[in-house]
């Protein structure tokens, strides 16, 4: 039978096979690690302590979470409006240079409180701006967007060489980076947010804008499921045609829904040079971009499963270093190829497990064939 | 099993040409000189496909159907099926099914949509496996395991829904379904002949996208004929054609059973089935609810039969017609190599506007033009309550009191994945108790839903369920509903019925006068002439993008209406006969 058109319950869909998939995918992991020659229990032990252990553990994996966050979002905005956009490197990348400009013009005239918003508006409008120009020519040149935007992160990656090398550099320098922002441009650390509570964490990379990504996905939610505008995206993205019904314009909700994406993916600048590193520097995106179709795919284009899968993905990239840290056998590389079998696992063979799931369903609740075959 | 290449509408759109001079042309002269022309286009394309003419192992061609039907004494049914039962989970599509088809009988089968039709002829078909009973082909017990098998036996079927290249000729559509065993030259042959023995004018060489509906249709019977079925199911053949192609096909199906083949007429057209059949079984709710000899029945009771006793006749009160409520003037409208014209287009509060026309003649840029889906150049060329509105689009529109409910009922007026909840939404993006300040009223939608799905009774499986799990019927009370609710100054809706089935269809049409006699202009795109009689006060064809001047239905009948579709004047008619 045709198991694609049953029904399932939210939860079957949502909780069950998305852990069957991970469950999987760490099952396929710990042969390999088995095939060369480590404890896979031991590694996943020493990944979760890694990731969750101490509280500096817990910063670095919140940390990444934070990036994976918002390039999920801005995966999956755009994926609401059918557009894939793989261009959030290059938009988060773009970003930072507004972020700079902002920063390096202002932040010796403007307090905190203006400053810091002014420069997370133009990390927004930035990382629009770069999403903009592939939407525009999808929408009025029929340019397919996956070629563009991803034309897009090599355009963007040569302007910044370009920029920090001869533009931009720190006069006297030798390494092609920004001077450092001045302090008011600088989100405060969370140890020191804590600290203004009186709880002492250790000094991480954490910081404020971590409740950026979360509001963030609370804007999103309501922007996609509570308003007309979300409602326009998500009409146009499944049928055009009855979107023109209902009176919306296609063309328009490529270019919103784009901009609204390329604005999330380049508020990951905001967390990497407000945040930690305090100035413009080459390649401080390294591939949260990328990542974030993963999350978006996994977390099922929905800011709580997006959190979710951002918080795993977190856990990989620092358990993973721990990993590849305390077991010498396990590289670098091998921590890279376990991230890859669970974006296989829960992204292209996302479903596979489906027809399973279905057929014990049926098993257990006979009654639900009824609906399927009507 | 075949695929479906292109939609649901076959339309004529490609036919550049005027229709009439392929048609009918019983001295043969029309046809010849096409065929010269044809032959000078297409000599490259004869020279390939003879290059490689032979028979292959697989199929048999018989030019003539087979003798055997003449040689057979015993008077056993060329099939019958004995106390099929097939079930899917709970809903018992068949039970009990008893049905059979005699040599030489045209057999219609009848019913409401969902009563089990299609069912029985996937299991005659080889399509769907039966749960319990058996099939008997010629007296003996048989399975049909699949369409394979259901065609080697010699049952063959024409299915609704045409699946021919657009760009590939009459021929190489046939070759293609016979596996190409045939080519060139030998099944041009093969293919006059036959079209020649029952009256089903082709030609061979011409691509498909030239042909109308009806000429396509000949094509798909023609495929089936080549492989000299002994039984042939026709799923509502005639929804496509214009009474004059009809009436060409029921001559074929005549010459048909002339020769032995048993043919299953399967029609939601008592008319024609009263007309053509010599044998009817009625089934309802995947039971047969009787058989009946339909030359000798009344459609009274054949209605009956497939509806329960239900009234079927609605009847139109004809009101005061009222002032103009909306209308469209001098508007030419050209959209993906189609043009609409509209010269003057007035609708009149209190009445019921009937567009007919064979599918593919401008009916989606009708619908377009009027809805604002697509604009026009000027303001004033589509008015509503004399407001200019033609550059405004479709949510202006309903702001003015205009509403509109498309022809594709699903990806169209309704997001498939959505549910009722948010397809609800979809016509009232701009309603401002839908939406405050961008936000949506979701408990304002979710009440507004159950008030559509209560008032037109929809059946559905819990308003958060997606569109696309409702049946077609009930959907399409739901978008129509959906409109209704709004009591709508103007309504404009493209093909209110579609495959809905009889029940569904007669509420909608009662909805639709009950607004009309409200005071309210109702225009009715549609293709079901019987449909556009009943409830039109005034009627207008559109033929090849022109919307033809209205006329009170008084004046029209079937014939001129016929004639009208097909782009032929009464007076052109009346000259060459």
């Amino acid at each position: 039978m045709n198991t694609s058109t049953v029904e399932l319950p939210d939860w079957l869909e949502i909780v069950v096979i998305p852990l069957l998939n991970i469950i999987l995918a760490l099952f396929c992991a710990g042969l390999i690690i088995l095939a060369i020659g480590e404890n896979p229990i031991e590694a996943v032990g020493i990944m979760l302590k890694g990731a969750f252990g101490y509280d500096e553990a817990v910063g670095y994996t919140l940390y990444y979470t934070t990036n994976f966050i918002f390039t999920g979002l801005a995966v999956a905005i755009a994926f609401h409006a059918n557009l894939f956009n793989i261009g959030g490197e290059g938009q988060a990348y773009f970003a930072g240079l507004g972020i700079a400009l902002v920063v390096l013009t202002l932040d010796q005239y403007l307090p905190a409180l203006l400053l810091i918003p002014l420069a997370i508006a133009a990390a927004a409008l930035f990382g629009s701006l770069w999403a903009f120009i592939p939407a525009w020519l999808q929408a009025y040149r029929g340019s397919h967007i996956v070629i563009t935007t991803i034309m897009f992160n090599f355009i963007a990656a040569s302007l910044m060489v370009y920029l920090l090398v001869n533009v931009l550099i720190q006069p006297g320098s030798m390494s092609p980076e920004t001077r450092e922002f001045a302090t008011t441009a600088w989100l405060p650390f969370m140890h020191e947010f804590l600290a203004l509570f009186g709880v002492t964490v250790t000094r991480t990379p954490l910081n404020l804008s971590f409740f950026l990504a979360l509001l963030c996905c609370l804007i999103t939610w309501i922007y996609i499921w509570k308003t007309r505008w979300g409602y326009a995206l998500r009409t146009a993205g499944q049928s055009e045609a009855a979107a023109v019904y209902a009176g919306i314009k296609p063309k328009r909700i490529i270019i919103t829904a784009m901009c609204l994406s390329g604005a999330l993916a380049g508020l990951v600048a905001v967390n990497e040079l407000m945040g930690v590193h305090h100035r413009l520097l080459l390649n401080f995106t390294a591939g949260y971009g990328f990542t974030g179709i993963a999350v978006s795919l996994m977390g099922r284009n929905h800011p709580v499963g997006i959190i979710l899968a951002s918080l795993l993905f977190g856990i990989l990239y620092q358990g993973g270093a721990e990993l590849a840290f305390e077991l010498p056998k396990i590289t670098r590389e091998m921590v890279v190829a376990i991230q890859g079998l669970i974006i296989l696992f829960s992204g292209a063979l996302a479903l596979m497990l489906r027809p399973w799931v279905v057929r014990v369903y049926l098993l257990m609740r006979p009654s639900a064939i009824n609906a399927a075959a009507s | 099993m075949r695929l479906i290449i292109f939609g649901k509408y076959p339309a004529d759109i490609g036919c550049r040409l005027p229709l009439a001079q392929y048609r009918k042309t019983p001295t043969g002269t029309a046809r010849q000189q096409s065929t010269v022309r044809d032959n000078v286009r297409n000599r490259q394309r004869v020279v390939r496909l003879s290059a490689s003419t032979s028979y292959g192992p697989k199929w048999k061609l018989v030019r003539a159907p087979t003798s055997r039907n003449n040689m057979t004494t015993n008077t056993s049914p060329l099939i019958e099926v004995r106390n099929i039962s097939k079930s899917f989970g709970a809903v018992k599509a068949n039970q009990h099914i008893n049905f059979k088809v005699q040599p030489a009988q045209i057999h219609a089968l009848l019913g409401e949509n969902g009563a089990g039709k299609s069912t029985l002829m996937k299991i005659i078909c080889g399509l769907q496996q039966p749960d319990s009973g058996e099939i008997l082909w010629r007296g003996e017990p048989c399975s049909i395991a699949s369409p394979k098998e259901a065609r080697a036996i010699g049952i063959g079927m024409v299915h609704q829904h045409f699946a021919l290249f657009e760009g590939m000729s009459v021929a190489e559509n046939i070759a293609f379904s016979i596996d190409g065993a045939v080519q060139g030259p030998a099944l041009e042959r093969d293919i006059l002949a036959l079209a020649d023995k029952f009256g089903l004018e082709v030609e061979p060489r011409r691509p498909v996208f030239e042909l109308s509906a009806g000429e396509r249709q000949r094509i798909e019977i023609l495929r089936a004929l080549l492989l000299s079925p002994e039984l042939l199911i026709l799923d509502e053949p005639t929804s496509v054609l214009t009474p004059q192609e009809a009436d060409q096909l029921f001559t074929t199906v005549r010459k048909l059973a002339a020769e032995g083949h048993g043919i299953v007429f399967i029609s939601h057209k008592l008319k024609e089935v009263r007309a053509l059949c010599d044998a009817a079984t009625i089934l309802r709710g995947g039971e047969v609810v009787g058989s009946c000899d339909p030359r000798e029945t009344s459609s009274e009771e054949i209605a009956e039969l497939m509806l329960g006793s239900r009234d079927i006749a609605a009847v139109r009160q004809p009101g005061l017609l009222g002032e103009v409520r909306m209308s469209a003037t001098d508007v030419t409208l050209t959209h993906e190599d189609q043009t609409l014209w509209i010269d003057d287009l007035q609708l009149r509060g209190g009445e019921v506007f009937g567009v007919a026309g064979v599918a593919g003649n401008g009916q989606e840029l009708l619908y377009a033009a009027l809805s604002g889906e697509l604009l026009c150049n000027r303001a004033d060329a589509v008015t509503i309550d004399n407001m200019p509105v033609g550059t405004l689009g479709p949510n202006t529109r309903r702001e003015h009191g205009a509403m509109f409910v498309p022809e594709e009922r699903l990806g169209h007026a309704a997001v498939p994945h959505m549910d009722l909840v948010e397809n609800t939404l979809l016509s009232n993006v701009a309603n401002r108790k839908a939406n405050k300040r961008g936000l949506v009223n979701w408990r304002y939608l979710l009440d507004s839903a159950r008030g559509v799905v209560d008032q037109f009774d929809v059946r559905h499986g819990g308003l958060r369920r997606a569109a696309r799990n409702l049946s077609g019927g009930n959907l399409q009370k739901f978008v129509v509903g959906r409109e209704l609710v709004k009591q709508p100054g103007v309504m404009i809706i493209n093909q209110p019925t579609w495959g809905v089935d009889a029940l569904s269809a007669v509420r909608i049409r009662e909805a639709l006068m009950e607004l009309a006699n409200r005071g309210s202009a109702v225009l009715v795109i549609s293709q079901d002439l019987d449909e556009l009689l009943e409830i039109s006060d005034r009627l207008s064809v559109l033929h090849h993008g022109v919307l033809a001047p209205a006329r009170p239905i008084a004046q029209w009948t079937i014939e001129s209406l016929g004639l009208a579709m097909t782009g032929e004047t009464e007076t052109q008619q009346a000259a060459a006969s």
